[in-house]
């Protein structure tokens, strides 16, 4: 097994990933370089590094999106590898190159890879070429003109769905139910796409329904090994944004939409971790999505069943390790992972800006919390919302929905809304059940979803018993997480960070 | 040691009324709705910094309680609740307003403005939109209305609760202001 040819390794992200792949780079002895935004200079990916580069202020385009910064950042301080996490710049070809150019190895694909993958339209078109089955819809962008966008909706058919060329993460992506909303569906999905990724570009798609989300983690090394982890069911999606997640995917039958992802990367020429998402209709045709250049937000349900760190094999990849005389790994047990936003599920999902004025994070038997939220942090309209990824593991899904739903209970977050109720809503509701998984379950029956039992007379009783015991001297709220008054009983019992006081 | 405390509390859109007393590990008094109050006596005991045990009728609850400025945000079983203590006469003023104004529901990027000063919206046609976190909010006509003003420019940063449309109002529109 190749090792890791890093000393020192500068992490291009914020948040729960940069702190996940921090750790593994500590695991492996490998020094840590963590770059910042103006407001993020306290934050804990930057005080769990080795070293901190400032790049510039809140806006990602100044600091986490400029290329130029992050590259400098790396031959300032010696970094021999950049890890861009997923998000920002992770499937940035201008990154890639830049490292190359700069003699900096980009853990990731090469340049040439995500260069010739950039744009989804092109990936669809290398696809279908190599026979794997792509969803139906025009092979070209759409058009500015509006009777050409029209007659090309009218071809595909409807209902339909308008996609980024650039896009990810649902965003840029707009469902067209009625031709009379396809302009107004085309212009929002412009503006989200100019916004997020400064490329407007759209093509159409039919809509696959009913289907489920199913997608293989694919690891590449550099000679045209491909290595599968198995799928994950991600069928649980709210307007496209994945809510939770499982692995295995549950009642399918993995083979053929394996093969169809392994020859999909082979097509692309991929190389270093990425995952091929695949639409699932319910008799099991399988039609090529996309395919994520990068390590995914739900990686962990994919490590905890086969025991693998995927960070760790990226790194391993970029070092020039290739997979020849290795055994296919099997998948044991299950897990699921439910994505804690600070957003409110009651107002549209709004999401929830604030300060965290205290935070709780679960444990116990076969829980993982990829979270970077501390009591006192800050939760800005700058960047996504999520606060952490609660990870459970059981030997059988029971066990792991339990556990899930066990410590999403436990889970205390004060200061912001969040949507732990809805996630433990979901875990408990039939569209969850394996027969029953479709990407549009929770959009059906959202309202329904969203209601929640009236507050019982204990909130009331819980918010007077505090004030009534707490001998009127506490500090409490964003005064005693900011350490502006003087300091009590309670605060001294270490909830609350003080340090910045001087 | 005893303390008392009476209060009026919004939550989830009601209004509470509690007159509460804390002795011996127990929380006793009165809590309701308007004049409709239940009797109260729980077990309740602080269980650190943030932490309280409520004991109903051989129900356990435990809750995390954190009080900041009127609000007093509670989070029993992962759910997150925001109790916020009344003002004397808040309840009058919140009964009598049907807003003359549209503010955004959250901090970020005022990415669109559907309306202009005299454009004339349907109830829940478009207004504005409000771009944060590269998510997208809609905010809508309350009501058919005549656009006063417009306050904001399309790429600037706009507050959470800050102004961005006022309506004319009833008295506007027969002057023909």
């Amino acid at each position: 097994m190749t090792v890791i040819a890093f000393s020192k390794v500068l992490v291009a992200n914020r948040g729960e990933i940069a702190l996940r792949v921090l750790r593994t780079c500590r695991v492996h002895g490998i020094a840590t370089v963590a770059v910042y935004s103006e407001p993020d200079a306290d934050a804990r990916h930057v005080r769990e590094a080795d070293e901190a580069v400032c790049l510039g202020p809140a806006e990602a385009r100044l600091s986490y999106l400029d290329v130029d910064k992050i590259i400098d950042a790396a031959k300032q301080t010696g970094a021999e590898a950049i890890h861009p996490g997923y998000g920002f710049l992770s499937e940035n070809a201008a990154l890639s190159r830049a490292c190359q150019d700069a003699g900096i190895v980009f853990v990731g694909p090469p340049a040439e890879v995500l260069e010739g993958s950039a744009d989804k339209l092109t990936v669809k078109r290398k696809v279908a070429a190599a026979g794997v089955p792509v969803i139906p819809g025009p092979l070209d962008a759409v058009s500015e003109d509006p009777a050409i966008l029209e007659q090309a909706a009218a071809d595909t058919g409807y209902p339909l769905l308008l996609k980024a060329s650039a896009g990810g993460g649902g965003k840029g992506m707009r469902r067209v139910d009625d031709p009379a909303d396809l302009h107004t569906a085309a212009e929002g999905a412009r503006r989200e796409a100019g916004g997020a990724f400064g490329n407007t570009e759209l093509y159409l798609e039919r809509i696959i329904a009913p289907a489920r989300h199913v997608e293989v983690q694919i690891v590449c090394d550099d000679a045209g090994g491909v290595r599968i982890f198995g799928c994950r069911d991600c069928s649980m999606q709210r307007r496209n944004q994945k809510v939770l997640e499982e692995a295995p995917a549950p009642n399918i039958d993995p083979a053929a939409v394996q093969e169809a992802a392994a020859n999909a990367a082979r097509a692309l020429g991929y190389v270093n971790a990425g995952t091929v998402e695949m639409l699932v209709e319910p008799d099991g045709t399988g039609w090529f999505l996309e395919l994520n250049r990068r390590l995914q937000v739900e990686h962990p349900v994919t490590e905890m069943v086969y025991g693998v760190d995927l960070v760790a094999l990226q790194l391993r990849i970029a070092s020039g390790h290739r997979f020849e005389d290795e055994a296919d790994l099997r998948p044991q047990g299950h897990a699921i992972e439910a994505r804690v936003y600070a957003e409110d599920p009651a107002a549209g999902f709004l999401p929830s800006p604030g300060t965290l004025l205290h935070v709780e994070e679960p444990q116990g038997p076969g829980i993982r919390v990829d979270a970077a939220w501390e009591t006192g942090g800050v939760v800005t309209p700058h960047y996504d919302p999520m606060l952490a990824k609660v990870i459970a593991y059981g030997a059988t899904r029971a066990e792991a929905i339990l556990r899930l739903d066990r410590a999403l209970a436990e889970t205390v977050v004060l200061g912001v809304r969040t949507n732990v109720a809805f996630l433990r809503t979901l875990l408990a509701d039939d569209a969850f059940q394996p027969a029953n998984l479709r990407i549009d379950a929770i959009d059906q029956r959202l309202d329904e979803l969203t209601a929640l039992p009236p507050a019982g007379d204990e909130v009331i009783l819980a918010a007077a018993a505090d004030e009534l015991l707490s001998g009127g001297r506490r500090m409490t709220g964003a005064a005693a997480v900011e350490g502006a008054a003087a300091p009590s009983p309670w605060t001294s019992l270490g909830s609350f960070r003080l340090g910045e006081v001087d | 040691m005893s303390r008392a405390l009476r209060r009026t509390y919004r939550l989830e859109g009601r209004r509470l009324e509690a007159a509460l007393r804390a002795a011996e590990g127990r929380l006793t008094g009165t809590l309701g709705l308007d004049s409709e109050h239940a009797d109260v006596d729980v077990g309740a005991r602080r269980l650190g910094p943030t932490q309280l045990r409520l004991d109903l009728d051989g129900r356990s609850v435990r809750a995390h309680v954190v009080r900041d400025g009127d609000t007093a945000w509670v989070s029993i079983e992962g759910r997150t609740y925001q109790v916020v203590l009344e003002e004397p006469g808040a309840r009058a003023a919140a009964a009598g307003a049907e807003e003359d104004f549209a503010t955004s529901p959250m901090t970020g990027t005022l990415a669109k403005l559907a309306v202009e000063p005299g454009s004339v919206v349907a109830e829940g046609g478009e207004l504005f939109v409000v771009e944060a976190m590269k998510m997208e909010y809609v905010v809508k006509a309350p009501r058919d209305l005549t656009v006063a003003e417009v306050r904001g420019a399309v790429g600037t940063q706009i507050e959470q609760g800050a102004v961005v449309v006022t309506f004319e109002t009833a008295a506007d529109e027969e002057t023909g202001a």
